[in-house]
């Protein structure tokens, strides 16, 4: 059989019983001690530990701030060298660029806007370079050709056109004329 | 002497009489009252500046075994029962004791019971010098020192020279204290005297056994007489000279002798 402790108690209180507790003992007061002391120190170093990262954080933010204050611009990009070019090469270039560019698609929608049974389109020859569109057309009389014409010359894209030829002679299958005209493409 | 530890000064009190450890003594005459009490401590601890310790008889402090109700969880409530539980043994109201106790709420404890007047008294003596102080039963001193050799027994007593005390255990926890008053003319180192309390003890643990509804079991009994006791089945002597003081003397002596001896020395 094996009984347990017997606690020295006291009728009054031991001096910081709130600290050693309600009974007495030498070990236990040493225990008391030794954990505050225990405690403190893991207090102290825990401050020391949150002043020491909050220290280190301020100075990594003076740093950054400092090199972006000294920071050098990027080196400029170097200067392009373009080729050296002949002026026909030149004039090659620019008038292959100019074809690229012709608008095909509003000078077909435009012809086709203005299209009559009396009329038939018969070759469309632009010219990059001057901005025009060289249109031939043939149909049973002159006024249906010109009045075609005057149709398509007021239409986008188109700006104002002018006459270059009127061929009035019958033909084979019993078409009246031929028209030629030239229109200015507006840009 | 330590720079950092100052002496203790041991005071032994009963119920007539205040023995200090340096030799002073004072008796009031029957019994102490709070105010002869005081100025009985105040003289006694003079100069000293250092802790004062101050240890009371069995005759004037009470002891009982309290079993915590069922259900008791909070220490003010244990402390409540208690102080009930001394007003039905030894009268007055539960204000008129100060309790000492291990304090559990799951096992019988003993309880000292003083007179909270006399508490006072003694707390007014060193209050005004603010050194520290303990105020213990000696019966509780004794009790811690002999503790140990309560494993293999049963029941564990001892003399002063005013009680003999029996203490009966079961299942580890204390669950009966008898405490018999002496004759404080007998020769306490005797051997005849150590007999006839040996025989008291005997009937007691008997009587207490009987009581527990349990079988008597083997008796410890702490000797300070230093004789050469005879044999007994089922008994153990046990010399405790290095644990108790020997019982020559009052019941103050002996509570002085008890605080300035150290623990197993």
């Amino acid at each position: 059989m094996k009984v347990g402790r017997l606690h020295a108690v006291g009728f009054v209180a031991p001096r910081a019983a709130w600290w050693h507790g309600h009974r007495e003992g030498r070990a236990r007061r040493l225990a008391a001690h030794v954990v505050t002391v225990l405690a403190a120190a893991t207090l102290l170093a825990a401050a020391a530990a949150w002043l020491q990262g909050g220290q280190a954080l301020n100075q990594a933010r003076a740093a950054a701030a400092a090199s972006a204050a000294r920071a050098v611009p990027p080196p400029a990009a170097p200067p392009t060298r373009l080729p050296n070019f002949t002026a026909s090469e030149r004039a090659r270039i620019n008038q292959a660029i100019a074809q690229l560019n012709v608008p095909w698609a509003s000078i077909f929608r435009s012809l086709e806007a203005q299209a009559t049974g009396q009329v038939a389109v018969m070759a469309i020859e632009p010219d990059a370079e001057r901005g025009t569109v060289r249109v031939s057309t043939e149909g049973p009389t002159l006024d249906a050709l010109l009045e075609h014409a005057e149709r398509v010359q007021s239409a986008p894209p188109f700006a104002h056109g002018r006459l270059l030829s009127i061929d009035s002679e019958p033909g084979a299958q019993g078409r009246a004329a031929r028209l030629t005209f030239e229109l200015r493409i507006e840009r | 002497m330590s720079l950092w530890r100052r002496e203790e000064l041991a005071i032994g009190i009963d119920r007539r009489r205040l023995v200090a450890a340096p030799g002073g003594a004072a008796a009031p005459g029957e019994r102490w009252e709070a105010a002869t009490l005081r100025d009985a401590c105040v003289a006694a601890i003079g100069s000293h500046r250092g802790p004062v310790q101050l240890v009371l008889g069995s005759d004037l402090c009470r002891h009982f075994v309290q079993q915590p109700p069922a259900g008791v969880r909070r220490l003010d409530e244990l402390r409540q029962v208690s102080a009930l539980r001394a007003t039905r043994l030894f009268g007055g109201a539960a204000e008129d004791w100060a309790l000492a106790a291990d304090w559990d709420c799951r096992k019988p404890f003993v309880c000292a019971a003083l007179e909270a007047g006399l508490l006072d008294a003694l707390r007014g003596s060193v209050s005004k010098r603010q050194r520290p102080l303990r105020v213990h039963s000696a019966l509780f001193l004794a009790l811690q020192r002999l503790w140990p050799q309560a494993a293999p027994a049963n029941v564990l007593a001892w003399s002063s020279p005013a009680v003999t005390v029996v203490v009966t255990f079961v299942d580890g926890a204390v669950a009966g204290l008898r405490c018999l008053a002496r004759d404080a003319s007998a020769a306490a180192a005797e051997e005849q005297t150590c007999i006839a309390e040996a025989a008291r003890v005997e009937v007691e643990a008997l009587r207490e056994a009987r009581r527990m509804q349990q079988a008597p079991g083997p008796v410890v009994f702490a000797s300070t007489a230093g004789a050469r006791l005879p044999e007994r089945p089922a008994w153990r002597w046990f010399d405790a000279r290095r644990l108790l003081p020997g019982n020559d003397g009052s019941e103050a002596a002996w509570a002085c002798r008890l605080a300035a001896r150290p623990e197993g020395g």
